[in-house]
């Protein structure tokens, strides 16, 4: 899993059925600090986190866990957005 | 699943059964500001794209699933992309603060 930013979101009327009635939200990955850090990716967040631009959040890119949460075993559904962060503390 | 532009297409006649019939297209993967990020790629389509449609496209072994024959295919195409909304280009200064702060 990673920390990010989700940037914004994308509009997307042709897709796949599995992504009706999910967002699609822009993540940019970011480090321990908060700084950006590599390429933006594409998520979808769970319905507990509910996150929307501007959150900071952890996603997870294992296709197991986004099929688990958003659909069922047989859908093409890769990263989803788990957790919306509060608090980072270094120990 | 990230952005991509469709750049051409791959025919190939000998191939793995469970490919028979599906579209093959070349996809340049693209960042959030729709720019070139990455190797150009192959990858199944599923939402009839054609050359120079910006869609994004699902990676790894769930890609497959995109495709009822679950072929082994690890990049497939799974949607089109009509807007970008990017509402937060920069991160949010006091959201940082108040998460990442006294580190």
């Amino acid at each position: 899993m990673k920390l990010g930013r989700v940037k914004g979101n994308v509009v997307s009327t042709i897709k796949h059925p599995c992504f009706n009635n999910h967002r699609v939200l822009i993540v940019q990955p970011i480090d321990q600090y908060g700084n950006d850090e590599g390429v933006a990716i594409l998520s979808i967040p769970c319905d507990e986190t509910d996150a929307g631009p501007g959150d900071i959040v952890i996603y997870s890119q294992d296709g197991k866990s986004a099929q688990e949460l958003l659909g069922t075993k047989d859908d093409p559904l890769h990263s989803v957005i788990i957790g919306i962060v509060d608090k980072v503390t270094k120990k | 699943m990230r952005f991509a532009r469709v750049v051409g297409t791959v025919v190939a006649t000998i191939k793995d059964p469970k490919l028979h019939g599906e579209k093959l297209l070349l996809i340049q993967p693209l960042d959030d500001k729709l720019k070139e990020s990455g190797d150009i790629i192959a990858a199944i389509d599923v939402v009839s794209a054609g050359p120079g449609d910006i869609v994004y496209y699902t990676l790894s072994r769930e890609a497959a699933f995109a495709l009822k024959s679950v072929p082994p295919v690890d990049a497939a195409i799974t949607g089109f992309v009509d807007t970008v909304n990017i509402e937060w280009e920069k991160v949010d200064e006091d959201l940082r603060k108040k998460v990442f702060e006294n580190n």
